[in-house]
């Protein structure tokens, strides 16, 4: 019984799969090829299904608030209410397409949401005037190379003047894509010695013990 | 702090330069903003070479070609990426391309149905023959994966919740071997890997990007090596689609004020440093 | 009536979230926690659907290997047992390996071997700009890769490798802190936009 509860079946899993899917890229084998799919189609279940994990989640986390007292346990109480309304209303048939549904998603979450990730404008604003030093020449480097990239994705550095844009190009173009190929590479590296790290078992945290 | 008064002061207006409330910078981000919206600038807007050479892969593929479109973004990121996914469809629909809508993200097919497709002007098309939309795609990578390979393994029925097979447009579209150009419009670097990945490698699909601007210093290494033919660098690249196809709107109107947004923010680079250099060259002057 | 209602929610939202910059307050908290609430609601039916469509429709069409997928699936759910817990890995294993298998088939064709590839650009043959911009590509790239690279110390004359790649880097960081205040700019243009024309114009009759 404890070898069914150990990580060597969660590995074995991880293992079989991966090697699966690599195997039938480059060998079309009709029976694998037809295993790899249901597999997938098995992923994408599990997927959909994971969202359930997020209601429970939530609303765990909001009744423990509650048990607490929190001053936030109010704000969480109105947050599941919020949810629920969502889920009724999505629930409505034909889902996901009635027109209580779209009112609640059209006037309720695509303002707050666009909003959350707008007001992000105000804090570079403020961060790039209270941190952004040329201290050193790495950072007046950063500067100078921010400066002319800006000019090509803004129409007024061209207005006013055609170099600035052109200067900005010809780093995008040259030396940025040097350091950002270098970066790519490096990360791709990095993933396949995770990849193989997770594959043989030594990431404890995606094996789980 | 020196004695004299004149010193004094300079001391005061750096010091306050340097505490200055943020809320100020913010009322001019504000300003820098609005007033473009209220009153455009009339900026001229230049074509770069990736926006140019979507447009020319677009303009050169034959009548009735089926396009993958990604809807890639959910609602946070619409206002940059929505843009270029309304004037990308936009101009698939002007030379009668066929695309099919799929997303990856939760409510990215939502949001194409509900704030790209009623912007269409596409006189005489009709939902089932000349788009289609699949709707979510749950699975991250391997639901891509399955979709390249039989697309109604995972998507058997569309947005509407019709059998893929019933759509007159899908009866000859079985697998990604079947696309002839994927167009990603994504809010992270994430997705259009996944989809040079399992797409452009697999079955030589050619891959388009509509991108945020924070994505192109990683995307363009791939414009570089040709794997991605072509990108739009957000409301920029809308905006000078937007002009290529004639069909001006949100992006172009709307490249004023990130002009003036910027200037503000080189604005407030400047005084900081002018306020350091000044802070320093006092220091200096105290020293000797 | 509705839409009126609904375009009020949506400004009092914006605005409610946007007084943040003033102070934290109790409006901002709400607007917060609905959206918190909202995205969390939306996902759930998005995954209901998604679990009828592609789990229950094809088992009620007579595809019975889907059964078992679903019962794979329904064991994430054991997550919550102090006894079954561990089940709860299974699937999450499947998910992994699955990912896994499917990204790292390619990464090395199009992260790697392409990029370089695509690095070692003519120096003859071009004119003197470009030949020099090649060179100047080439250097940036090894000089980042080197960068990376912690199997040897780069010391003595080798640190000047070290100090390109600490330069280049920081282009690239500038390219990326350029590239992040446009895409904040126009985020924010966004919101702006709707407030200014959706709300205020047609309020004043602008329209």
């Amino acid at each position: 019984m404890s070898f069914i509860r150990s990580r060597y079946i969660n590995i074995g899993i991880i293992f079989i799969t991966a090697f699966l899917m690599v195997f039938t890229y480059f060998f079309d084998i009709p029976v694998l090829a037809n295993l790899v799919i249901f597999i997938q189609r098995t992923v994408t279940l599990i997927a959909a299904l994971t969202l359930g994990w997020g209601a429970i989640n939530f609303t765990m986390l909001a009744y423990k608030q509650v048990q607490n007292k929190t001053p936030t346990a109010p704000f969480h109480v109105y947050a599941v209410v919020v949810m629920l309304l969502m889920i009724v209303t999505g629930l409505i048939p034909p889902l996901l397409k009635s027109p209580q549904f779209l009112w609640m998603y059209n006037n309720v979450e695509v303002p707050a949401d666009q909003t959350m990730y707008a007001m992000l404008a105000f804090f570079v604003a403020s961060s790039c005037f209270r941190a952004f030093r040329a201290r050193s020449k790495e950072s007046l480097v950063m500067l100078v190379a921010g400066t002319f990239i800006i000019f090509t994705n803004i129409p007024i550095g061209s207005t006013i003047s055609p170099v600035l844009p052109m200067i900005g190009n010809w780093i995008r173009k040259y030396p940025m894509t040097g350091a950002s190929r270098g970066f790519n590479i490096c990360v791709a590296l990095g993933s396949l010695g995770i990849t193989l790290r997770i594959l043989l078992g030594r990431e404890k945290a995606v094996t789980g013990e | 702090m020196t004695e004299t008064k004149t010193g004094t002061e300079k001391q005061d207006i750096l010091t306050k330069i340097e505490n200055l409330d943020v809320r100020i910078i913010y009322f001019f981000v504000i300003i820098a903003v609005a007033y473009p919206i209220i009153s455009p600038l009339g900026l001229p807007i230049p074509t770069s070479e990736p926006t140019m050479d979507i447009y020319d892969f677009i303009e050169n593929l034959p009548e009735g070609s089926v396009v993958l479109v990604g809807s890639e973004v959910g609602a946070g990121a619409w206002s940059e990426i929505g843009p270029s996914l309304n004037i990308l469809m936009q101009h698939l629909f002007d030379n009668n391309l066929k695309p099919i809508i799929i997303s990856s993200v939760v409510d990215g097919a939502m949001m194409a149905e509900m704030y790209t497709i009623p912007k269409m002007i596409a006189p005489g098309k009709v939902y089932g023959t000349d788009w289609v939309n699949l709707g979510y795609l749950a699975g991250a990578e391997p639901g891509i994966a399955a979709f390249a390979t039989q697309i109604t393994s995972v998507k058997p029925v569309d947005y509407f919740d019709t059998p893929v097979e019933d759509l007159e447009m899908m009866k000859n579209v079985k697998s990604a071997a079947d696309f002839d150009l994927a167009i990603i419009c994504t809010w992270g670097d994430y997705e259009y890997l996944q989809y040079l990945r399992q797409y452009a490698i697999r079955f030589d699909v050619p891959i388009v990007v509509g991108a945020k601007s924070d994505m192109i210093p990683g995307l363009h290494p791939f414009y570089e090596s040709k794997q991605v033919l072509g990108y739009l660098n957000g409301l920029r690249g809308a905006g000078e689609y937007e002009i290529l196809t004639g069909h001006l709107g949100y992006a172009a109107a709307s490249l004023d004020a990130s002009s003036t947004y910027h200037l503000v923010v080189f604005a407030l680079i400047v005084i900081g440093n002018l306020a350091m250099v000044a802070r320093m060259f006092t220091k200096n002057k105290e020293g000797t | 009536m509705w839409d009126i209602l609904g375009n009020w929610i949506s400004v009092f939202l914006t605005i409610a979230i946007m007084s943040f910059v003033i102070d934290e307050n109790v409006f901002y908290r709400i607007a917060e926690y609905t959206m918190v609430g909202g995205t969390v609601g939306y996902a759930i039916v998005t995954g209901i659907k998604v679990v009828l469509n592609t789990g229950i429709s094809p088992i009620m069409g007579g595809d019975t290997y889907m059964l078992l997928a679903f019962v794979v699936g329904l064991l994430i759910f054991t997550r919550y047992s102090k006894q079954y817990g561990y089940l709860s890995r299974w699937p999450i294993a499947l998910m992994v390996g699955s990912g896994l298998g499917v990204a790292s088939r390619a990464i090395p064709e199009v992260s790697i071997i392409a990029q370089i590839k695509a690095s070692f650009l003519p120096i003859v043959g071009v004119s003197w700009g470009i030949a020099i911009s090649n060179i100047i590509l080439l250097i940036t790239l090894i000089s980042t890769l080197l960068y990376f690279f912690m199997t040897v110390e780069l010391k003595g004359s080798l640190r000047h490798i070290s100090v390109t790649g600490r330069y280049s880097l920081m282009i690239l960081f500038g390219a990326y802190w350029g590239g992040q205040l446009a895409s904040r700019s126009t985020l924010f243009i966004g919101r702006i936009t709707f407030l200014i024309k959706d709300f205020l114009f047609p309020m004043l009759g602008l329209a």
